[in-house]
């Protein structure tokens, strides 16, 4: 049976909405896995700067990057316990005024130096790739 | 607020609940999670937050100290079961002794299985079961309510399931099993041969013991209580 033209661009705009939400899932999928393998870092980066807590860690990556770093409680309060277990960060609860307290973590020396290590790893990584990416730029058809 | 409140605390003691003993680092989990909502819901974001987290049972599982805490060595473990056993041992031992008063080869192995001991009389009728049933059921579940044992709570150690939350009594009662099988029970410490930190019941079960971390100095939250009822 041969479908009938309006039949045929209802066909054509489905298939390409189905591709758009396929792409979209793939980079958010990437996304995700990028943001999960540089957790570590990014979390440690922003305690070099100074003690924080978990909600405002959350949100202090979810508004860098247009979102790019964003990690959800399921990988950072893990992230954080494993830190504090190898005792790169220390936990301090504080109240400070407020009714509730809170738990704060912050770097410890041993810490500090771990961060120092990322820090030039992941240079050595960024310099490597862009190296990379520009000698065998993709040549366009 | 003051729904918000409400809700927070239920959340929270619900997911309590799940968290494994014990109870100061209960408090400290249970206390991080409530303080990660409140923040939430000053920020307007609860709801999603909420969300996100899932069921109690999931957000404990995001919270809990065990979930990131090493393996326990399996010397620490052994020397938690020795303890743990030790009437099973007695009895052994008192087995042992009473063959050879009566003047028959010494016929015993550790654990006794419970079945016909030459010249075992009451010690095989009460004593094994009894401490069978001890070593089974009474550890069990106190391994399941408290996480712990007498003898893996002096040596700090305590059973979790795979994910750190709160093992349930058919697990603990289960990965205790092996003791029916007499000296075979030790097939199941096997894997440590191979550098392993779990016996093949706690992978059965999927429970695992975990090493608590700060034992020494657990850290008081200030304004919440030291346990978690």
């Amino acid at each position: 049976m041969i479908p009938m033209p309006d039949q045929a661009t209802d066909e054509r705009e489905r298939a390409a909405d189905g591709a758009d939400t396929a792409r979209a899932a793939t980079l958010d999928l990437l996304r995700r896995e990028l943001a999960r393998g540089t957790a570590e870092l990014a979390v440690l980066c922003i305690l070099s700067s100074g003690r924080r807590y978990g909600y405002e860690l959350l949100r202090l990556l979810r508004g860098t990057g247009n979102g790019l770093l964003e990690i959800s409680e399921g990988t950072l309060y893990p992230l954080l316990h494993r830190l504090e277990d190898a005792g790169h960060i220390s936990p301090a609860w504080q109240a400070e005024g407020r009714a509730r307290p809170r738990k704060y973590y912050a770097l410890t020396p041993d810490g500090h130096q771990h961060v120092a290590m990322l820090r030039a790893e992941w240079s050595g990584l960024v310099n490597a790739m862009q190296e990379l990416l520009t000698t065998f730029e993709e040549r366009q058809p | 607020m003051s729904d918000d409140r409400h809700r927070i605390e239920d959340y929270a003691q619900a997911a309590a609940r799940c968290l494994p003993g014990p109870a100061r680092h209960k408090t400290r989990s249970k206390a991080e999670l409530a303080a990660h909502l409140y923040d939430a819901a000053e920020a307007g974001e609860l709801a999603e937050v909420l969300q996100r987290l899932g069921s109690p049972r999931s957000a404990a599982a995001l919270f809990t100290w065990a979930r990131t805490a090493p393996l326990a060595s399996m010397s620490r473990r052994l020397r938690a079961a020795l303890i743990d056993l030790l009437p099973l041992i007695g009895v052994t031992i008192a087995l042992a002794v009473r063959q050879a008063g009566k003047g028959l080869a010494i016929q015993v192995s550790f654990p006794p299985p419970n079945a016909y001991h030459p010249g075992g009389g009451i010690l095989q009728a009460v004593g094994i079961p009894l401490a069978l049933t001890w070593s089974i059921l009474v550890l069990g579940i106190l391994e399941s309510r408290t996480g712990s044992t007498p003898g893996k709570r002096l040596l700090g150690l305590t059973v979790v399931t795979e994910t750190g939350l709160r093992a349930p009594p058919g697990a603990c009662v289960a990965r205790r099993l092996s003791l029916l099988a007499g000296p075979f029970a030790w097939l199941d410490w096997l894997p440590q041969f191979w550098g392993e930190r779990r016996r093949f019941l706690d992978r059965l079960t999927r429970t695992k013991v975990v090493a608590q971390r700060g034992q020494d100095s657990p850290q008081a939250v200030p304004g919440y209580p030291r346990a978690v009822t």
